[in-house]
Order: structure tokens, then sequence, then C-alpha cells
């Protein structure tokens, strides 16, 4: 792939699409060339990225939506998610492996998006919040490096 | 037929060929030919099983080396030649780095061949006066550690050495506090399971003290005769149930241990 491509889906506060939306990010990992694995990491950052914004964003809220946007090129994949919520504070998210936050749901995904990507940001919108996810394909024997 | 019944009966066709193939066949094998210790094949001697016994495979090639005390010689078994031929324990050179490898010089032959027979999936031959069985392995039934499974099963003890798990996920797993046990059901005849559950046990390994303390619970064939299966509504292996306390928070089963670290990390950490 030459030049940049954008694929911008926009979809209800609704978990129903979260096969839909994996199904779709691994596709588009595939067309950037990512080997099955990584395409696997990438299907389910976005899908518990998406989890995040249609849950924890939205609130289930069928009157706010998700948008999820692909920027492919060669060999990256930039993924943001997007909700339309009160945004949070990063920092603030509680730390879910310490003792008193093992019954917390709130905070396990990102630990886990962290784990599948290479970069997680987030910027602040009025209203809502973004997840923005960096997947880079690996360069042979470099693959443990990435998910640091 | 098992798949290794199967593997058996296609050697012994190879073996068990018109004789007219074997006269028009090549010379003996010559060049050295590398070979992997299996757990797949056990060895009878006069009806009683040798459980000392070591059998190697060659890799790609229909061939079978047979060590036993009590044949005194290796005896290797060739499709090419469709014979059981014994030889000199020198033709052996073990590998000092992988003590499940060693590389067989063919040409060092003691005596004459023997004819190999071939009867219900067993490949069978007279040596020294004894008949002896190659046959499949009777699968191995209940409890076992994972280091039991890895010193008794060649095949899952390399896989689990070549597979690499997922650095994201093990820092990840490596950080659960949770008071975490799991029960594994394998079958020691089940492919799948000796392609994922090695992955499971490097990284158990790999995670140390923070790994969740398991039990691994090999099975029949007929899964529906194992009790603790049924006890635990296991239909299929290989099936891995994850427990906190006496709480049964997770099962993970076929393609889902593909990369066990992954699906461990997600059942702890996904939203």
């Amino acid at each position: 792939m030459g030049r940049e491509e954008t694929i911008t889906l926009s979809l209800p506060s609704s978990l129903a699409y979260l096969d839909a939306v994996q199904g779709m990010a691994e596709l588009l990992a595939c067309t950037a060339g990512f080997d099955e694995e990584a395409r696997l990491d990438v299907g389910l950052a976005v899908r518990e990225g998406a989890i995040n914004a249609i849950k924890h964003g939205n609130r289930l809220d069928p009157a706010k939506s998700v948008c999820i946007e692909f920027r492919l090129t060669a060999g990256v994949l930039k993924i943001a998610i997007r909700d339309e919520g009160a945004g949070f504070e990063p920092q603030l998210t509680p730390d879910p492996t310490t003792p008193e936050n093992l019954w917390r749901s709130s905070g396990r995904g990102l630990l886990l998006i962290r784990s599948l990507v290479n970069e997680v940001h987030f910027r602040r919108h009025d209203p809502g919040m973004e997840l923005i996810l960096i997947k880079s394909r690996p360069a042979d024997g470099q693959r443990d490096e990435e998910a640091s | 037929m098992s798949r290794w019944g199967r593997v058996i009966a296609a050697l012994a066709a190879l073996i068990a060929a018109p004789l007219a193939a074997a006269e028009s066949a090549d010379s003996p094998p010559t060049q050295p030919i590398e070979f992997l210790l299996t757990g797949h094949f056990q060895l009878r001697i006069h009806g009683e099983k040798d459980p000392d016994a070591k059998i190697y495979v060659a890799t790609g090639q229909a061939t079978v080396l047979v060590l036993s005390d009590r044949l005194r010689r290796p005896v290797l078994l060739t499709a090419r030649e469709k014979t059981a031929q014994a030889l000199e324990p020198e033709a052996l050179t073990p590998d000092p780095k992988d003590s499940d490898r060693l590389v067989v010089d063919p040409s060092r032959t003691l005596g004459q061949p023997l004819v190999a027979k071939v009867s219900g999936g067993r490949l069978s031959f007279v040596a020294a006066g004894k008949r002896v069985i190659i046959e499949p392995a009777d699968p191995w039934l209940g409890d076992a550690t994972a280091e039991e499974i890895l010193a008794r099963l060649p095949e899952q003890r390399r896989a689990a050495r070549v597979y690499t798990p997922r650095l994201g996920q093990m820092r990840l797993l490596a950080r659960n506090e949770r008071q975490l046990r799991m029960l594994v059901f394998l079958g020691s005849w089940c492919p799948h399971c000796e392609r994922l559950i090695p992955r499971l046990i490097r990284v158990l390994e790999d995670l140390g003290d923070k790994a969740p303390e398991a039990t691994f619970h090999l099975v029949p064939r007929s899964i529906v005769d194992d009790l603790t299966a049924r006890q635990y509504g296991v239909e299929g292996v290989p099936t891995v149930i994850l427990f906190e306390g006496d709480e049964e928070i997770a099962r993970l089963t076929g393609d889902e241990l593909k990369r066990p670290e992954l699906s461990l990390a997600r059942v702890l950490f996904a939203d």
C-alpha cells in the first residue's frame, strides 16, 4: 500500500455490533499486510476500545454513536475510536490489578489494549473522548518487542 | 482407527508392498538419518509392554528406530527396505544439545535384515528369538502435572520448547493478583492437545509463581467414559476450566488455546 487510506465507521451505542467491528478491524489489518497474530491483536484491541466507548463513554445511550476511523499506510494502522460521552482522565483510571480494584471491571480493557498495540493515546473532545491505537507491522524478529 | 493407528497402517502398507517393488527399490539408505523421540508408539516383547523402550521416528521418512535393553541392539525399520535391521550401537550419534534427537548411520548394520509383518495396525518382527511389536501407545489416563506431561510426552516437550508467549500479555498476566486455579482436560492421543497444551504449559512455566495452580487431567478417547469429564460437562479436548475459589470463571477450548496467554489476559482484563 503506497498511500494513506481512511475508512470510517459510525455505529450506534450497542454491543450487538462488536463482532462486526472486530471483523472489520481484522480485515483492514490484513489489507495493511499484518500477519495472522497481529490481525487478531488489532481486532481485539478495537473490540475492547469499542466496548469502552459504548459502555463507559456513551453509557449505552442509543442516541449517541461511536465513530471508528482506520488509517492505513504501509505497515502502520492507526485507529481512532471516538465516543460522545463525558470523557475521563486516563491518568485517573484505577489500576485493576491492585487488590482494592480486583472486582471492578472498568480499566481492565485498557490494560489489555495496551498489551495488543504499539501505542495508545487519548484525546479529549467536547463532548467525547478519543482513543487512538497505533499498530505497526513488526520487523522480523521483533514481534515481542511491540507489545510492551 | 486413531491418527497414529493410521500412521502405523501407512508405514505398514509401505512395508507390506509387493516383493517385486522391493527388488526394484533403491539401494539401502546410506546417508545419516535424523530421528526424534516419539511418544506415539509403544513396544511389546513377547506380549509384554516394555516401558523403558525408546522409539524414534525419522524426520520426513517412514522410518522407525527402536531402542530397548531387551533387544540388545538398535533396530531400524525402513519402509523402503520393508525390513527390521539390527544396527551397531555405534551407528547412533546422540545430539548433545537435544536428548530427543539422534542421528543414525544406516550403513552400520549387524547381521541379516529381518522381515517385518503387519497385522491389525501393528508392526511386528522377530529379533533374537523374541516377537517384537510396535503399536500405537495406550492412552495415558488420570491426573498429572505439567512437568510429568513434558517428561513423558516428547512431542509436547518439544512443542513447549519452541513456543514463545507474547510479552505484552505475559506482562499483563504477571500483574494478576487474583487467586486462580486451572483444570486442564487433554488426551495423550489427541493431536490438537499435542499442538496446544504445550503452549499453555509454556505460559504457566514462564509465569512462575504468578501462574494459576494447574491440574492436568488426561482422558480416554471416549470422553464420556471419564468420570471427571462428565462431572464438569467436558465434551471435547483440549478444554481448560479456570476457577476462582470454587467458582468457574471461564472455559477455554480448541483454538482459544492457540495463544493461551492472550485468552487468559482476555478473561482477566477484558472489560
